[in-house]
Formats: C-alpha cells, sequence, structure tokens
C-alpha cells in the first residue's frame, strides 16, 4: 500500500482509538463513586466498591450513551437542543477570538522581533513573557472594570454579563484572544528572528531589498508555516480559557453547560458536554494539523 | 559610571525574576512582618458616625484608608489573606512541579531512546488530557474519598492530581531536549567506548540536561499557578476548610490565594471586581517572577561566557564542611575564604539558634496547680452558679485578688447579677423492659442524657411518634392527635435519621406546646466513646415535661424492643431566683488619654455542679482561673505601669440564661463608663490528648492595630514557648456577648475532638501539666508585653 495512505490510515486509526478511550475515560471520572477508597476490615484491606461493579456500572453508562440515551437533563430539559445553542454560541467565540489572536498575535509578534538588529537587549523578553504570564482570571477581571468604568461614563458598548446581542459577544472575544494572541505573538517573533539568520535572508539584504520587502517576502513566507504549527499547541489552552471566559461573563457557551450540570449533578449531561468539548478539540488540533501541512513549504535544500 | 551599552546586555528578566521570587520568599517565609493584620480577623457590620453622618460599614469593605486592599465578603483582610497565603500557595505549586518532573524525566528519556511504548505513552496522554479539561478533572475528582484517606490534606490533593493529569506537556518537551542532546557529538563517541543506555543516561545525559531541567522547572511552576487560579474561581480549596452551621469557613492554619477566588463568583461584572483583581494580581506577580526567572536563566544557560553552571557546580564544593577542614588546616593559603566562610557559618548558626530572650517573670506552676486543686475540689461541688458554693469561691478569688494587690474595680471585687435559674441533673436511672420480661438497663450519661431539670420517677408504656404527624398541623389534625391520648404517654421521637431542620424543631414544638406528654424519649444522632457533656442537655423548650435524649445506639436497641415498657427516675435541683457573681479587679493604667480603655482577661468560675455520686471537678476549666490568677498577681506585683487599665474578670453564670458577661457587658460597655475594651478570653488549656493551642481571632478588626498587636505579641511568645498555635473558631456564651457590644475579642482554648468540658473526665488526670505551664508562661509573657508596651 502506498506509504502516505498508510500513514494517513494509521493516524486516522490511531485518533479514533484515543477518541473512544477519551470516552471511556471521561464516563469512568464521572460515574465513579466519589466515597470510593480502601478501608482496613478485621485486618485486610477492603475496597468500598468492588472494583468489578465499578466496570458495570461504566459499561452500563457507556452503552446508554451509545443507544442515545442521554436526551434530556435531569431537569427534564432538552438536552440536544440546550447542547446545540450552546455549542453554537462557543464556536461563535471560539471563531472570532482566534481570529483576533492571529491578528493580533502575529502584528505584535512583528513588533517584538528583532527583524536581524543585533543590538537588542533582553528587555524585550519582558514584552512577551509578561503579557504569556497574565493570568486569564486577571485579564476578565480587568476587562469587566474596564466595561464598567465605560459604562459609569455613558459609552455603553460593552455590556458586561449574558449574551443576545453582538455587545455581548465582544468582551469574551477580547479575552479569549488575550493570551492566544501573546502566545502567538512570541512563536511569531522566535520564528521570524530565526528566518533572519537564515542565508537567502542575508542574500536578499546584500542584494539591498528594502526591510519591509524582506520581512513580508522572505521571512513571513518562511515563518507562516512555524506559526501555524504552534496554533496545535494552542488548543488547550485556548479551550481552558473559554471556561474561564464564559463562567465569568455568564456567557452561556458549551463550558458554562458544563459547569451548571457538573454543579447540578447532572451526570448524562456532563458526560455528553465533555465529549463534545473533547470533539472541539480533536477537529481544532486536526484542523491546525492540516493548516500546518498546507502552509510549511520545507525549502529546496532541506527537501532534497 | 555604568555605561548603556552595558546596561543593554544585562540579563532583565533574571534580575527582575529573581526580584519577584525573593519577594515571594520573604512574604512565604514571614508574612508576620509584612502583613498589618492576622488573616482571620473580620469586619463585622458597623455603624461609623463621622461629623454627624452615619455610615453603615458592611463588608466587602471596598479598598480605602482602612483596608488598602478591602476586605472579603467576610470582612477579613484581602492584604493580609493574600500575603499569608502566599506560603501555601508556592508550596502548592513547587511541590506540582517537582512531581511532574519526576514523572516526565524517565519517561522523557525512555521515549528520546525511541522506546515506542514511552513515545505512545506521553503523546496519546497529552491528547486525552488536553481534550478532557484539567480543571474538570480536578475538581471531579479533588472529593474523591481515597485521595482524601491517603493524603489527608487538601493541598496535597490537589498537588497530586495536577501532577497526576498534567505531566505530559513536559514530558513532551523534555523528549524533544533529551533527543537534542542524544543527537550530539560526544554521545556517539560514549557509544563508541562501549557505555550502555542506562550509563550515558545518567552521566552524559542528566548532567546536560540539568540546565534545561531548572529553566523547565521554574517555568512549570508559572504553569500550575496559572492552572490553580483557573481551579481556584470554579470553587476547588487547596487549602481545605469546611463550612460551619453559620455558614463561615472554618479554614486551618493557612489557605492558599486560589480559595480566595471561590466566592467571588458573587461579584462578577459589579463594583467589587477588586475581590478578583488582588489574588489574581498575585498570581500574575508570581506566575511573571517564576516565568521570568526560567527565561532569565536561560538566557544565561545559552550564553557562551556564562558563568552560572560553573557556579552551580562550585556550590556543593563551597559549603562542604570538609572543605572548610581542610581549609582551616591550611589556613595560611585560605585565610581571606576560611574568614569569610567562619563569618557566613557564624551568621547561619546564629539565625537559627539565636537564643530566646529569658522571660521576665516565671509562670510559678505550682502555685497555679495549687489553686486548681482548691477551685475544683470537694469544697466548691462542681461550682454551680446561684449556689452557695460559688459565692464562696467569689469571696476565695476576691481575697486572692487583694492580697496581690489589685484593685477592685468600681469600688468592689464581687459583683452581682440576678439568676433566674439554676439547675443541676444529679442522677437518672432508666430500664427498658420488653414483652419478654426481659430487663436492659441504661447507662447515665452514656446512652442517654436528660434534657430537662424535673424530678420524675415510674414505670410508662411507650409509644412512637412520627415527624410527619406532628408538622404542617391544621385543627383537624391537631383533634386526631389529641384524639391518640398521647399527653398521657411517654413518646418516643426519632431524630437520628437527616430530615428538614424546620421539621425537627416543627415537631418539637408541637410536642412542648399541644400534646405535652408525661416524658419524650428522643433518639439523637450523638454517640461518645465516654460520656455526653453535661451542659449541652439541658433543654429550653420543655419546662414541665421530662425529655430523655438517647444515643443513636441506645435508640435503636429502644426501637428494636418494638414499645416496651420503660422504668425511670430523674433527680433534679433548682435553684431559683438566685444571683451571680462576677469577680473583677484591675491594675490601673498610668495613661490619662487611656483611662476609659480597658484590656480585660477573662475565664469562667462556674461550672455544672456535682452529680449526686460523681463529681465534676471541672480541672481544666479551674485551670484557666488559676492561671488568670497567676497572671495578675505577678503583674501586680511587678514594677511594670501599664498605659491602659488591666481587668481580670471572673465570670459566674456562664451557663444560665443571664449570664456574668453580659450583666457586665450592660452595665459598664453599653453605659459608656468604659470606652474601648480588648478582650482575652482564656478557655480550658493544657489538655493531655492534644498539645495544640487554638486561637480565635476572627471577633478582631484587622483595622484595629492595638489588637492586631497583641494578636502578634501572642504569637510571638507561643513560638518561644515551642507552642503548636493553631487557628479555630471557638464559641462560647461570653465570646457572644462581647462581640454583640462591638468589642474586640480573642480566645485561646485547647481543640476538644472527643467532648472534655462538663463531662466527668474533666479531672487532674486529663491536665498536662509541661503543657500547661508552657500555656501558662505564653499568656504571662502576652499580658507583661501588652503591659510594658512592647
Amino acid at each position: 500500500m502506498n506509504p502516505v495512505i498508510l500513514n494517513i490510515l494509521k493516524r486516522v486509526f490511531s485518533t479514533i482509538l484515543i477518541f473512544f478511550i477519551f470516552i471511556y475515560v471521561t464516563v469512568f471520572i464521572t460515574v465513579i463513586p466519589k466515597d470510593f477508597t480502601i478501608k482496613k476490615v478485621d485486618d485486610k484491606w477492603t475496597v468500598t466498591y468492588p472494583i468489578k461493579n465499578i466496570v458495570q456500572i461504566v459499561n452500563y453508562n457507556l452503552k446508554s450513551l451509545a443507544q442515545g440515551e442521554y436526551k434530556t437533563t435531569s431537569n427534564g430539559k432538552d438536552a440536544v437542543l440546550l447542547i446545540k445553542n450552546s455549542l453554537s454560541k462557543s464556536i461563535k467565540l471560539l471563531t472570532g477570538g482566534l481570529l483576533l489572536a492571529m491578528i493580533i498575535g502575529i502584528l505584535k509578534g512583528i513588533f517584538d522581533s528583532r527583524r536581524g538588529n543585533s543590538r537588542d537587549s533582553s528587555l524585550k523578553v519582558l514584552l512577551t513573557i509578561i503579557p504569556i504570564s497574565l493570568p486569564d482570571i486577571l485579564v476578565v477581571a480587568l476587562l469587566q472594570s474596564f466595561a464598567i468604568w465605560l459604562i459609569q461614563h455613558g459609552i455603553k458598548i460593552f455590556k458586561v454579563a449574558g449574551s443576545g446581542t453582538w455587545q455581548h459577544e465582544l468582551l469574551p472575544i477580547i479575552a479569549l484572544s488575550i493570551l492566544p494572541a501573546a502566545y502567538i505573538a512570541r512563536v511569531t517573533a522566535m520564528s521570524i528572528e530565526s528566518c533572519y539568520d537564515k542565508e537567502y535572508v542575508k542574500a536578499a539584504i546584500g542584494k539591498g531589498c528594502s526591510s519591509r520587502r524582506i520581512l513580508w517576502n522572505h521571512v513571513m513566507r518562511n515563518a507562516i508555516g512555524i506559526i501555524f504549527e504552534s496554533l496545535s499547541n494552542i488548543t488547550s489552552m485556548i479551550i481552558g480559557n473559554m471556561m474561564i471566559v464564559e463562567y465569568m461573563f455568564s456567557y452561556p457557551g458549551i463550558t458554562q453547560l458544563l459547569m451548571n450540570s457538573y454543579k447540578s449533578y447532572d451526570r448524562n449531561t456532563t458526560i455528553v458536554t465533555i465529549i463534545v468539548i473533547g470533539i472541539i478539540y480533536f477537529i481544532l488540533d486536526t484542523l491546525f494539523q492540516a493548516i500546518k501541512h498546507v502552509t510549511f513549504k520545507p525549502l529546496k535544500e532541506e527537501t532534497a | 559610571m555604568i555605561k548603556l551599552s552595558s546596561i543593554r546586555k544585562w540579563n532583565f528578566p533574571l534580575i527582575i525574576g529573581g526580584i519577584l521570587l525573593f519577594v515571594l520568599l520573604i512574604t512565604s517565609m514571614y508574612p508576620e512582618k509584612l502583613a498589618t493584620a492576622d488573616p482571620y480577623g473580620k469586619q463585622r457590620l458597623e455603624f461609623q458616625v463621622d461629623g454627624g453622618k452615619t455610615t453603615f460599614v458592611v463588608p466587602p469593605v471596598p479598598p480605602g484608608d482602612e483596608y488598602p486592599w478591602g476586605t472579603d465578603h467576610r470582612g477579613r483582610d484581602l492584604r493580609s489573606l493574600i500575603i499569608y497565603g502566599c506560603k501555601i500557595t508556592m508550596i502548592t505549586a513547587i511541590l506540582t512541579a517537582i512531581g511532574r518532573l519526576i514523572i516526565a524525566l524517565p519517561l522523557a528519556i525512555a521515549g528520546a531512546y525511541k522506546n515506542k511504548f514511552a513515545t505512545w505513552f506521553i503523546k496519546q496522554f497529552n491528547i486525552l488530557f488536553s481534550a478532557f479539561p484539567l480543571i474538570v478533572v480536578v475538581l471531579m475528582l479533588s472529593n474523591f474519598a481515597l485521595f482524601i484517606d491517603i493524603l489527608k490534606k487538601d493541598n496535597f490533593i490537589v498537588v497530586l492530581l495536577l501532577t497526576l493529569f498534567g505531566w505530559s506537556k513536559l514530558a513532551y518537551v523534555l523528549m524533544e531536549k533529551v533527543s537534542e542532546i542524544l543527537e550530539q557529538d560526544f554521545v556517539e563517541g560514549e557509544i563508541a567506548i562501549g557505555k550502555s543506555r542506562l550509563e550515558i543516561a545518567v552521566q552524559n545525559v542528566i548532567p546536560h540536561l540539568i540546565p534545561s531541567l531548572i529553566v523547565f522547572f521554574f517555568l512549570e511552576i508559572a504553569l500550575v499557578l496559572q492552572t490553580m487560579s483557573q481551579i481556584g474561581i470554579f470553587g476547588l480549596l487547596a487549602a481545605g476548610g469546611y463550612y460551619n452551621a453559620d455558614g463561615d469557613l472554618n479554614v486551618p492554619f493557612e489557605f492558599d490565594w486560589a480559595s480566595l477566588l471561590i466566592f467571588t463568583y458573587m461579584f462578577f461584572g459589579t463594583d467589587k471586581i477588586y475581590l478578583i483583581i488582588y489574588p489574581a494580581a498575585a498570581f500574575a506577580a508570581s506566575i511573571v517572577g517564576f516565568n521570568l526567572f526560567g527565561e532569565g536563566l536561560r538566557i544565561e544557560f545559552e550564553k557562551r561566557t556564562s558563568r552560572v553552571i560553573t557556579f552551580i557546580r562550585r556550590i556543593p564544593s563551597y559549603v562542604s564542611p570538609l572543605k572548610l577542614a581542610y581549609e582551616i588546616k591550611n589556613y595560611e593559603q585560605h585565610k581571606k575564604t576560611v574568614i569569610i566562610k567562619l563569618a557566613c557559618y557564624t551568621l547561619v548558626l546564629g539565625i537559627i539558634f539565636f537564643p530566646q530572650p529569658p522571660s521576665l517573670y516565671k509562670f510559678d506552676s505550682a502555685e497555679a496547680f495549687n489553686t486548681i486543686e482548691e477551685i475544683s475540689g470537694d469544697k466548691y461541688k462542681g461550682r454551680l452558679a446561684g449556689s452557695e458554693e460559688n459565692k464562696a469561691l467569689a469571696e476565695y478569688i476576691s481575697s486572692e485578688l487583694e492580697s496581690y494587690g489589685v484593685k477592685p474595680y468600681d469600688n468592689k471585687y464581687i459583683h452581682e447579677f440576678d439568676i433566674l435559674k439554676s439547675v443541676n441533673v444529679k442522677a437518672s436511672t432508666l430500664k427498658l423492659k420488653d414483652s419478654f420480661g426481659r430487663n436492659k438497663e441504661l447507662i447515665f450519661r452514656k446512652d442517654y442524657a436528660v434534657a430537662s431539670p424535673v424530678t420524675f420517677s415510674g414505670e410508662f408504656e411507650v409509644e412512637k411518634v412520627e415527624v410527619r404527624d406532628l408538622i404542617e398541623l391544621n385543627s383537624e389534625r391537631v383533634d386526631l392527635l389529641m384524639a391518640r391520648g398521647l399527653h398521657s404517654k411517654v413518646l418516643i421521637l426519632d431524630l437520628s435519621v437527616p430530615m428538614d431542620y424546620r421539621h425537627m424543631t416543627g415537631a418539637l414544638q408541637t410536642l412542648a406546646i399541644i400534646i405535652k406528654p408525661r416524658a419524650l424519649l428522643v433518639i439523637q444522632d450523638w454517640g461518645f466513646e465516654y460520656d455526653a457533656p453535661k451542659h449541652a442537655t439541658i433543654d429550653k423548650l420543655f419546662q414541665d415535661t421530662v425529655v430523655i435524649s438517647m444515643s443513636k445506639e441506645a435508640g435503636e436497641e429502644l426501637l428494636r424492643l418494638g414499645e416496651p415498657t420503660i422504668e425511670f427516675s430523674v433527680e433534679s435541683e433548682t435553684i431559683a431566683n438566685t444571683k451571680g457573681y462576677n469577680v473583677l479587679g484591675y491594675i490601673p493604667g498610668t495613661d490619662p488619654e487611656y483611662k476609659d480603655d480597658f484590656i480585660v482577661i477573662g475565664s469562667r468560675i462556674d461550672y455544672v455542679g456535682d452529680d449526686k455520686a460523681v463529681r465534676y471537678p471541672g480541672t481544666l476549666e479551674a485551670g484557666s482561673v488559676a492561671a488568670q490568677l497567676e497572671i495578675a498577681k505577678k503583674l501586680a506585683q511587678s514594677e511594670i505601669k501599664p498605659k491602659q487599665n488591666i481587668m481580670f474578670a471572673f465570670w459566674d453564670g456562664t451557663f444560665n440564661d443571664k449570664r456574668g458577661s453580659s450583666s457586665f457587658v450592660s452595665k459598664y460597655a453599653l453605659s459608656g463608663k468604659i470606652k474601648s475594651i480588648t478582650y482575652f478570653n482564656i478557655g480550658n488549656i493544657a489538655i493531655k490528648e492534644d498539645s495544640k493551642v487554638l486561637l480565635d481571632t476572627s471577633r478582631i478588626f484587622p483595622k484595629n492595630k492595638e489588637a492586631q498587636e497583641y494578636i502578634q505579641i501572642l504569637k510571638d511568645n507561643a513560638r518561644a514557648q515551642n507552642i503548636d498555635l493553631q487557628y479555630g473558631n471557638l464559641n462560647t456564651p461570653v465570646l457572644i456577648d462581647m462581640t454583640s457590644r462591638n468589642i474586640q475579642s480573642l480566645m485561646v482554648s485547647n481543640p476538644e475532638k472527643e467532648p472534655i468540658s462538663t463531662t466527668m473526665r474533666d479531672n487532674m488526670d486529663m491536665l498536662d501539666k509541661k503543657q500547661y505551664k508552657k500555656i501558662g508562661q505564653m499568656l504571662l509573657d502576652t499580658i507583661v508585653d501588652i503591659a510594658r508596651g512592647k
């Protein structure tokens, strides 16, 4: 068989396998009795629940899940509709956040990079490290304070909590984009700097190309592949951020649904929501990997 | 003059990161030096009158002059909380990073050696727990009983979960780094000379990996802190704690920043957003610190001229005592080094073993034990408030105070107050008889307790009533109940099963007000290893009905017998319309500015009275009175002239409705005769079973600088006496009286896991004499230091 096809098949099989493990682990963690422990009874260590029973419970839940029995929430609402609505809101948030993160991140990365200038101090490292180090809760809290300040001064562009209008979505999108933007900026700056060390850039400088032409025609065309490659690393980060953003802005997205169902002991909806979030992760990861393969074109000398 | 070009060469990330980490280290080590207040003190609701304008201070208090970073919704000073929370936050993050390194390193090395399983495992684990948000995993498993049983402490559970589910990303980057090392030429050389893989890993890979490991370690700590901030907002309490019935958080000695974020969800998008911003900023500063330090180290390690690695390598040899011994032997050659090293060693050892200044006055424990024996002896018959014996005890204490030279307060030592009724259930028997004539005698205060002080005896048939029959009544249902003739029977009511509190009180009210049975046997969810506390059994609801509270175990036995006959008797003593006797003495202050300000040290003199055949000596309780007398003696006979008045208060009637402490508060504090009171309550101290001492400072306002200084003095003296001081919530009626008048109160007592107070176990055998001496010395030193204005 064609080795390329074989490789693809291997990857698909591996992804499917890991996805099933993911579902099993999700159900296992969700349904395992919280009072499970090992106790000494009559000088013998015994488990409070037989492992066999736990496995049976997990299998039973998996079976119910496969048979599509998790269609209603514990309070009788339509779980499918609920997930559909919250998922569409989260996708809107994710798309907006990612696009904004890429625009801000790449521009900031270009600004932060030395662009061949060897006379630079480590001060610039601060510019990239500090934004990455900000906890998302601080970012959201500061944004909320800013929005409240604006509202108090009669400027009502942002709405601080809830959903329904574009004004509700502005702040969550901005909040969601800041940390990934800082990360993308760092990767962009590093990849630009590494490109400036390459011979072909030195040759272009020698030819007398303008710095703008060198940046966009020589450096960025090669750096963009590395930037897209790094995107797959921020997938889990952005999902974690989404949890904070949706929670703090009371934005009714999928992670908010997860926390609500978890807090209201709605086990079935919790399981389904975690799986949906997992699917988002797998799709985003595959998407970024695909973009990486499309955009990353190794230099001729490297392929030779 | 430093040139600009040389400044540009400075490693700013390392410098700034190092400064931030140094600040974190100092904050973790010496929080009390940086925080202005104890972290557990609470600002309560307060009326402030300023220029004729009255304002309410309601927590959370926004940042201002009194509280620069504001208070949380419980009124605790946010700045102090953050400073004190630094230590456990850092420990949790550092332990997690170490745990992750321990798991990641061997797997990364195996993966770099192309071990298929290791590579597969790292990759798949990474994917799996990237798809399953780490926050959710940690939240779901944090209350898992197995982890709680094994690890006990909540912050260790957080460490375990963050380690177990978060190591894979670190393993991934480490694997890449190890692969880079393995591709280097010298590794080929090592292979050529016949070294095994393990030898290469240990002798070559790891030494070359150390700089990267150090860098990754710091970056990983930053990553853990980032996750902790996220977990905190979703309500995971890394440092543990639980809610008591008042909805208050019982916190352990220390707590962390993540816990501060738990209740902030109430304030998202409001003007109280500072409650999130300050803890989040603390997280941000520490994450920036660790990230910058890690990056700075990376820059430093990558420099060709870097001397950091050489410096690190030299550390063991520099601090080695063997090398120092060699250098001393060859002193002439190493003169300068020896002097520097000896100076450093002396400084470090001096700091560690710096002798504590001796106490100015010795706490005479022998004298105190004599007093304890006197007070807890037969003479005062268990010190029942309102009894003649207690009057005699008050006279004894006042004569002692007089002999020390302590002045009477308000021209008298003994301050009388009215006690409506003082009761003592002295004896009881209870026998169960089933239909086959078999008998089972229950043990008084072990299987059952008498909850109402009525003298009563006889043999009765019993009938069980259900809670559901006694609640949500209308006239029809009341008639049905009355038709059952319950008022002439002895009833059983099972309250041992979990139920709505309102249903429970509703059922009891129906029985007390409407049915009024001959007697009531209430099965409750209690059971003590030894015996039930005597004071807790007095029920205020039933005045004329005998109420028997049965332990769960005894109750189950009763229910198993169906509806047996019971034979029981109760013998009670009631002293009506009597008097209580507070004893108040004081050492006058010398500063006219503080003439109406008092520091009051208090303990209680009354107890629960002896049973007919069993003595209740109340030795531990007597210990607090004896300690207080000893402090009063030492202070009165010293040369110390305190600036404010120091009062020694001995409260009577503390188990009664009208208490001595409430009488004092009404007469002196509420009337304005005393303007300001800082109150120290001494509870029962020095229990043999537990060497810890519990300190409750939650009733002290964080903004009250003087009281906060007193707390600090107490902590310093506890450290000097090597006493394990712990924080906790303590409640006594005296403190409730004080708190209701905004008096700043703190309490020192023993933690009682199994009740000892007001049980017959509270006797001389239970007193840890060595510990008592230490605690007595701590209290004496504290009062002396305060009086001296330290």
